[in-house]
């Protein structure tokens, strides 16, 4: 296995998810981020930053959490969220690009959920229209 | 008698608070979750949720957080209210419609699951 900066390495079969091909490239999140701790929009930039340089259409990318202690809705947002809209790919076409593997249980939903959430944002973008405005933060009590 | 403690000051560890545990608001939960992105597409929103994510990240991991049943609703209805504005491209909340698209639209039905479920891990359901 040949270790890269950013923690990228290339992969080698052997795993248990039948999908990964030999091909596939592995992003290690906490290298990359350089904290087990992944909180904060910048951290999550730096990610989408990162998969965005290596991405290319012929090979799939393993987004490894593998190690990491907590994970910020806002990470994912500014990470694998903005991914979507700034790659224009829908839920289907991530899938099929990207796998993401490392992470706990309980926290797989939240990639879900952010992926909905960027999928309909990026609805309104491809309309031109601003997501902001059809959001209120006011409170119903 | 409240007291107030300048956030910072715990964030860069020269005050404590003065319990185990604390209160957080729908608000502030709401910016800490950003439930729907909207920090990516606002850079003033994204300033907000930086520092709310820093400060109530920090206390997190430091005390013990609590919220109680009216701030988990004040939340429900947020992300209710927002999941069919920012779906349907409008800024009105129509229940008829919305409970038809609960019943009927697929892909609705898939982020509504998907907030419900956040709104649980949120609240420690």
């Amino acid at each position: 296995m040949r270790s890269e900066m950013w923690g990228e390495d290339e992969f080698h079969g052997n795993s248990k998810i039948g999908s990964i091909t030999n091909s596939s490239r592995i992003i290690r999140v906490i290298e990359v981020v350089d904290s087990t701790i992944l909180l904060l929009p910048e951290q999550g930039k730096l990610l989408a930053k990162k998969i965005k340089l290596l991405f290319n259409r012929d090979r799939d990318i393993i987004i490894d959490f593998e190690g990491y202690e907590y994970f910020s809705s806002t990470f994912m947002n500014h990470s694998i969220g903005q991914l979507l809209i700034d790659l224009d790919l829908d839920k289907k076409k991530f899938n099929k690009y990207f796998r993401v593997t490392g992470l706990k249980e309980d926290d797989t939903d939240d990639v879900s959920l952010v992926l909905n959430n960027s999928q309909m944002r990026r609805k309104l973008y491809k309309k031109g229209l601003p997501a902001e405005e059809y959001y209120s933060n006011r409170l119903y009590p | 008698m409240p007291i107030v403690i300048d956030a910072n000051s715990l964030i860069n560890e020269t005050r404590r608070l003065p319990t185990e545990a604390f209160f957080v608001d729908t608000n502030i939960i709401i910016d800490f979750t950003d439930p729907f992105g909207i920090s990516t597409t606002k850079p003033t929103v994204e300033d907000r949720v930086r520092k709310i994510t820093k400060i109530v990240g920090r206390l997190k991991s430091t005390y013990k957080s609590f919220s109680t049943f009216s701030v988990a609703m004040e939340y429900y209805k947020h992300i209710q209210f927002n999941t069919y504005t920012l779906y349907n491209e409008t800024k009105k909340l129509d229940i008829e419609n919305f409970k038809k698209l609960k019943s009927n639209d697929i892909e609705f039905m898939q982020i509504c699951d998907s907030q419900v479920r956040g709104f649980r891990k949120t609240f420690i359901f």
